[in-house]
């Protein structure tokens, strides 16, 4: 078992696509990430927004992020799901981390989503508790995606430093798309 | 009267020298995230190219992250490649 890695894929999906359709085709591709014993870290649907152009004439998608672990191999295979799912209309994959082990990575995500989940529940109190008092009408802050990303970030902890640089050196190499390449 | 001719020989340089300080190396904490489109909106001009560092004042490190998640984004559609034109 050589070097497993950290993948982050962000791919969307067609704008007229119902909620049900949408978690349906996540489920799929779980299901592929299991089969081929990949882990998944986590699995975000961000929802519906307006892209910066028009993807195969959309003017907006549903944005889903996924995290996993797995052997550089999978990707390929992830992909190739990807490209026969017909609502993806486009895809991204970036490497975040090489030499993962994997159940320290499993076990710091799961930290930091219990801590994030508290962190939201502890708003979610101090907002009803302020409601209650009259104090103010200000509406509690909703969870969002700039939150979340930190909280990944941080879950790096001591391995920052490295694991930065890592990142910096071969992160035009760790981009896979078969669609486009950049020109640069 | 002979300041006044110091700081003349200064001005004529530039009106407002100000002094460019790298964002993410200013704040520890900042990271460059291509999935944050409107903070690396600050470093590219309103059509969508990147700004160069000598204009953002970036550091050579993070001018080349913030070049590489500039570019991620535009695959993924989270930033323009170019304006849209008309
Ligand atoms: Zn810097």
């Amino acid at each position: 078992m050589a070097g497993v890695r950290e993948y982050e894929t962000l791919y969307i999906l067609r704008p007229d696509l119902t909620d049900e359709a949408a978690v349906q085709i996540n489920d799929r591709l779980k299901g592929v990430l299991e089969r081929d014993g990949a882990r998944l870290l986590k699995c975000n649907l961000w929802g519906k927004r307006k892209t910066a152009f028009e993807v195969k004439k959309h003017p907006k998608g549903i944005y889903v992020q996924m995290c996993y672990l797995s052997q550089p191999a999978f990707v390929g295979e992830f992909e190739r799901n990807l490209r026969m799912i017909e609502p993806v209309i486009r895809y991204q994959t970036i490497k975040l981390a090489e030499d993962v082990d994997i159940e320290k990575r499993v076990a710091e995500q799961e930290a930091t989503d219990r801590a994030q989940a508290e962190a939201e529940a502890k708003a979610r109190a101090e907002a009803e508790a302020r409601k209650a008092a009259g104090l103010s009408e200000e509406p509690p802050a909703p969870p969002s995606h700039e939150n979340d990303d930190d909280a990944d970030d941080r879950g790096y902890g001591d391995r920052r430093g490295r694991g930065r640089r890592d990142r910096d050196d071969d992160d035009l190499g760790g981009e896979r798309d078969l669609r486009h390449k950049d020109e640069e | 009267m002979a300041m006044r001719e110091d700081t003349h020989a200064k001005k004529r340089r530039r009106p407002f020298p100000r002094r460019k300080v790298c964002r993410f190396c200013a704040d520890k904490n900042l990271k460059v995230d291509y999935r944050d489109a409107n903070t690396l909106k600050l470093f590219t001009t309103e059509r969508g190219k990147i700004v160069p560092r000598r204009i953002s004042g970036n550091c050579a490190r993070h001018q080349r992250q913030i070049s590489v998640a500039v570019k991620r984004a535009r695959q993924i559609a989270l930033m323009p490649y170019t304006a849209t034109t008309i």
